[in-house]
């Protein structure tokens, strides 16, 4: 059986760009190409014994500037340009039709992924593209559909009895064309720069920096009526470094910095400076215990405790696993009650640029469905609201809320924005480290944790694996009964939603935001977990998956630093 | 088509630019320090090491209908290390395994890794310590594997691991190809534009290609060689389909070493509109039922037949002893860019040698030594192999026996030693020439193809001008008696072996020429060659009459042509 494996990992992806946003033209020949081949395909397909009801395009453009040093040398300096075409083609009608999930098959894999469209605005060649793949992908979504018309019959009837596509209301919105113009001379050697000081240790196996910059402009047709253009920037730079304790256990570390602007990123001696930080932190790490299982109370980091909620919790509120037969559907009757503490609430708002003094990397205006985006408050006081939805509707819940979203090349189902979690001052205290001596003197532990950075996390949500979520720290810390601190290592958070849930407790005001990239079925979306840190009565760790593989046999060739 | 390079040969990179080269300085400090003194307590040390650096640089532009798809560019520096442990009668190669460990992070991926762009001595040395450490290690438990597999199970192929060859140093420098992008761009568009007059076609695309490469060499037995050579590569595709639904498409094809080894834009334009329309006139084609008797293979067919039937039985590879899991094997045949384990099964032409293979008039000959023959360029010119053997004349096949195999330094039974003639990551062919002592002219071997046909009393004889692969033909005829033909479509051919080229009745004396991508099969298919992926293959075949083939229509369910017409001409 298939099972989704949902992770947020911040040095996983792409990024770097610099960019002008100049103000282009608002009508776009691509959108006019889009506008004139849907009509001509609606009217053509239209004759057909099973016409489509409903079909969309979308055309990403993604321009990219991706620039990468290692140990002060230059790795890779490139830039790409690419265009690629999303049709989403349905035939029977809103209440049934080619995309339902078939019972007892296999899981309704895309077929077709991105197809490649031309760079240059010649209508004649994109709309040629359009032409070919709307036919393609008629035909297999008639296949489709008849599969889908008999399982309903032959199978019990669905739990949820809703409808397979949303009605919206087609929106008309266009903003201007960015651009991008990175000084790559320029960046080539700052990333050489960040990865320099690594060079002069010879227990340091990896020690990546790179940018990437890009601007990704997305045109959306439909045949109700949306014709939309959004084009966003971001700007990506990670610093990525590896070192091995002498057991094989391998230590990475990472810094990432996200923003909408190249001038937003930081600048050299604040990056700098924290790879000093994380030199230093490695050489602490290699000789840092090695932790053991445990269970007890623990603090998290704003950072950790905004991959925690975007795991434990986020991943279950996506409305389509609400009426998946396949998941398990943790939050589904669950509307309208308490889920959480009554001072916690987070909602997700894709509208949201920027928080706690960061660019927030889940900002969007229309999602890939053509709906606009909007904040969405999931848990209000403690109470269970609603879910993040796409056009796929689940009991209850008949509209989407601008959650629809995908990757290029996979069709787009409800996914996360930017997760925020707020805290009411009752809740809120000077120092959640007080509150945790206070816990372990209570149960008579030896110690607590605290989890300050992580690389990301992941979590299952399916029926036939327990639904568990998995947190991936880097920097985890004991904390004593006197208050005294130490690092260790092989420490991975792990738990149960419903339990950990009810054992969140308290929050400080540090707040902190996680950006990201989140996988999950329909590809890599850009997201964003905000929280403050938080105190968690309970959590359990598990040893983290160790190499075992020596460190290198032969000393460096060459003389170390320190 | 005149390759403009510049060759040489001489002792060393090094001296060749009269500066040093910190790059082989510092694979040649790693080599000796990790021959000396790499090793695990209690185990043994390497008996050979090599490394491979690789410097390249690519461009490539990619139109359709007139219109830009991308246009890329990149630079890149791969190593590749490949450590033996144990002897050459038995070492550590040839043995598939794979490393699970969960720190993949800082785990060698087949040895290969990739470098900073830059000349930094210190860093190079770092990196080349890291990945040897990493190879070694895999090396030396790939060996006790192997081992541990040969106490349980007699050894089938008594072939050594590795051949043992002489020290070789050498160089081989053609100039570096400089692409104009902006002129590639515009020809991209013209050219793809072209399809903007087929109605027929719909689907089309037109790329240009460019790789320079500058590849370091060194082994730990003192052979090294320096290289520094380009790939230039146009390729079109169409496709469409017949009233009927069957899908019809093909492609063109051009390599050369430099800009000048390309076809002007002008036969570039001839060759895609050719492409265009015989596709189209593929579409108005009638089919045939069934059809046992003479072919006729000219042009483009007969170098294509040669290539895909009887080339690959030319090849001594070596498998690997014990495979991939077959449910991981076919998961990775699965997917796009990973060639297939082809060469599991055994090459029964390796105890063919001093037999019959072919009919007594016919020879073959592989070639690297020449960039030219009767006038056309030939692409798989080398003056050294991937293993720093040099390059040079083998004889396969005189009068219709089998003389050798093409191998590289991985030894098959009955060939001790390397022919020079590893490419792209295995032994390849490289210009491969078959000649006709016999050979016919074009009209007298139709005159004889004819009479062979109606020897049978066949109402007609079938003669084939391109295939799409081994199997489908993309240009098939009816020739009738009176000389007059019929283009026929979707036409599959049975049962052609190597085992039928030993019937092939006559050839012609001239020859077709066709330059092909070649990628040879691999022992282990994750493993990638950085040097070339693919090497160019330059064949030239007479045309050749097989005796008797079976001959049938293509089955099997068609898609339904598209609803809506091509919208560009729709509108028109």
């Amino acid at each position: 059986m298939l099972q989704f494996r949902f992770a947020v990992r911040s040095p996983f992806l792409l990024s770097l760009a610099l960019f002008a946003a100049n103000a282009q033209q608002t009508t776009s020949p691509v959108l006019d190409a889009m506008k004139t081949e849907l009509a001509r395909s609606q009217e053509k397909l239209r004759s057909q014994p099973v016409p489509p009801y409903f079909i969309s395009y979308e055309i990403t453009e993604t321009h990219t500037v991706g620039i990468s040093s290692a140990f002060g040398q230059l790795e890779n300096s490139s830039e790409n340009r690419r265009r690629q075409l999303d049709v989403d083609l349905r035939v029977g009608d809103y209440s049934l039709d080619n995309t339902r999930e078939i019972r007892g098959g296999l899981p309704n894999l895309p077929q077709f992924g991105a197809t490649p469209v031309p760079i240059d605005n010649d209508p004649d060649a994109i709309r040629a593209v359009l032409w070919y793949q709307t036919d393609q992908r008629y035909k297999r979504a008639l296949e489709q559909f008849t599969k889908v018309k008999t399982n309903v019959q032959v199978k019990v009837a669905q739990d949820d009895a809703s409808a397979d596509f949303s009605r919206e209301t087609p929106e008309h919105y266009s903003e201007p064309i960015a651009g991008i113009q990175v000084n790559r001379a320029a960046w080539e050697e700052k990333t050489r720069k960040y990865t320099a000081p690594f060079a002069r240790y010879t227990n340091i196996y990896q020690a990546t920096s790179f940018l990437q910059a890009s601007v990704e402009t997305r045109w959306y047709v439909n045949t109700e009526g949306a014709v939309i253009q959004t084009s966003q920037p971001a700007f990506h730079l990670y610093v990525i470094a590896t070192s091995k304790a002498s057991d094989g256990m391998e230590l990475p570390l990472y810094e990432s910095y996200f923003a909408f602007a190249e001038k937003e990123l930081p600048d050299d001696a604040t990056v700098l400076k924290a790879v000093d930080k994380m030199i230093h932190d490695m050489e602490a790490l290699r000789v840092a215990p090695v932790m053991e299982s445990y269970t007890g109370p623990a603090i998290l980091s704003g950072r950790a405790s905004g991959v925690f909620f975007h795991e434990i919790f986020g991943h279950r509120v996506e409305g389509a696993r609400q009426k998946n037969s396949a998941d398990a559907q943790t939050f589904k009757h669950k509307l309208g009650e308490p889920v959480l503490a009554k001072e916690f609430s987070v909602y997700f708002d894709p509208t949201l640029r920027r928080y706690a003094n960061t660019d927030l990397d889940g900002y969007y205006t229309y999602d890939n469905q053509g709906v606009k985006a909007r904040r969405v408050n999931v848990v209000e006081n403690g109470v269970l609201k609603t879910f993040l939805m796409s056009r796929n509707p689940v009991e209850g819940i008949a509209q989407s809320n601008g959650h629809g979203r995908n990757q290029a090349g996979l069709p787009a189902v409800a996914r996360q924005s930017n997760l925020i979690v707020e805290v009411a001052p009752a809740a809120v205290v000077p120092d959640l480290k007080k509150l945790l001596i206070a816990e372990i003197q209570k149960q008579n532990l030896p110690f607590g944790l605290y989890f300050d950075q992580i690389e990301g996390g992941f979590t299952f949500t399916g029926r036939t694996i327990p639904n568990a979520f998995n947190v991936l720290p880097l920097m985890v810390y004991r904390i004593y009964p006197d208050g005294r601190e130490e690092l260790v290592r092989g420490a991975d958070l792990i738990g149960t939603p419903l339990t950990t849930f009810s054992k969140i407790a308290a929050a400080d005001k540090n707040i902190a935001v996680f950006n990201g990239f989140c996988g999950a079925e329909s590809g890599s979306v850009p997201v964003s977990a905000s929280s403050p840190g938080i105190f968690v009565s309970q959590i359990e760790v598990q040893k983290k998956a160790k190499s075992q593989e020596r460190i290198p046999l032969l000393p460096a060739p060459f003389e170390g630093g320190k | 088509m005149r390759n403009a390079g510049i060759l040489l040969l001489s002792a060393t990179a090094a001296i060749l630019h009269g500066q040093t080269d910190v790059v082989m300085d510092a694979m040649k400090d790693e080599l000796a320090r990790s021959m000396k003194q790499l090793t695990v307590e209690n185990l043994e040390k390497a008996y050979f090491i090599s490394y491979r650096i690789v410097d390249s640089d690519n461009a490539s532009v990619a139109a359709s209908f007139g219109s830009l798809n991308q246009s890329n560019a990149g630079r890149s520096r791969m190593l590749t290390v490949e450590v033996r442990v144990g002897d050459y009668k038995l070492d550590n190669s040839h043995f598939f395994s794979l490393n699970l460990d969960p720190g993949t992070r800082l785990v060698i991926f087949n040895g290969t890794v990739e470098l900073g762009l830059e000349d930094d001595y210190k860093e190079i040395r770092r990196q080349l310590w890291l990945a040897t450490d990493a190879t070694y290690k895999k090396a030396v438990e790939d060996l006790s594997s192997k081992r541990a597999l040969f106490q349980t199970r007699s050894r089938e192929d008594e072939a050594d691991d590795f051949t043992r060859e002489d020290p070789v140093t050498s160089s081989q420098e053609q100039p570096p190809v400089k692409v104009d992008i902006p002129k590639w761009q515009n020809e991209a568009r013209s050219i793809s534009a072209l399809f903007r007059k087929m109605p027929g076609i719909y689907t089309s695309m037109v790329t240009f290609n460019s790789v320079n490469s500058y590849t370091r060499f060194l082994t730990s037995e003192g052979t090294s060689y320096t290289r520094r050579q380009s790939n230039v590569m146009f390729n079109s595709e169409a496709a469409t389909q017949t009233a009927d639904g069957t899908p019809l498409d093909d492609f063109v094809w051009f390599h050369g070493r430099s800009l000048a080894d390309l076809p002007s834009e002008q036969e570039l334009t001839a060759r895609v509109q050719a492409l265009g329309q015989r596709l189209s006139d593929l579409r108005d084609a009638s089919t045939l039922m069934n059809y046992n008797g003479p072919v006729l293979a000219e042009g483009d067919a007969a170098t294509q037949l040669f290539r895909l039937v009887f080339l690959p039985s030319l090849i001594g590879a070596k498998p690997t002893i014990n495979g991939l899991p077959g449910a991981l094997q076919s998961a990775l045949q699965g997917l796009p860019g990973l060639p297939g384990n082809g060469n599991q099964g055994e090459n029964p032409f390796l105890d063919k040698i001093g037999a019959r293979v072919l009919p007594e008039f016919l020879s073959v000959t592989d070639n690297p030594a020449i960039e030219e023959y009767q006038n056309h360029h030939m692409s798989g010119f080398s003056k050294v192999d991937e293993d720093g053997m040099r390059s040079r004349e083998v004889p396969l096949v005189e009068k219709g026996i089998l003389k050798t195999l093409l191998t590289s330094r991985d030894p098959v039974r009955g060939i001790n030693h390397s022919t020079g003639s590893r490419h792209a990551g295995s032994a390849s062919p490289s210009n491969v020439i078959v000649t006709a002592s016999t050979g016919l002219s074009e009209a007298d071997l139709r005159a004889r193809f004819l009479e062979l046909v109606k020897q049978r009393n066949l109402p007609f004889g079938i003669a084939v001008r391109r295939m799409r692969n081994v199997v489908n033909a993309v240009l098939a005829y009816k020739v009738f008696p009176d000389g007059h033909e019929e283009l026929v479509r979707n036409v599959q051919f049975f049962g052609l072996n190597a085992a039928a080229f030993k019937n092939i009745v006559a050839g012609s004396s001239s020859l077709n020429f066709l330059t092909v991508r070649f990628e040879p099969p691999r022992n282990n298919p994750l493993s990638v060659p950085i040097e070339e992926n693919f090497t160019p293959v330059s064949l030239a075949v007479p045309s050749l009459v097989f005796e008797d083939v079976t001959v049938r229509r293509g089955r099997g369910a068609t898609p339904t042509p598209p609803v809506a017409g091509h919208p560009y001409f729709d509108k028109q």
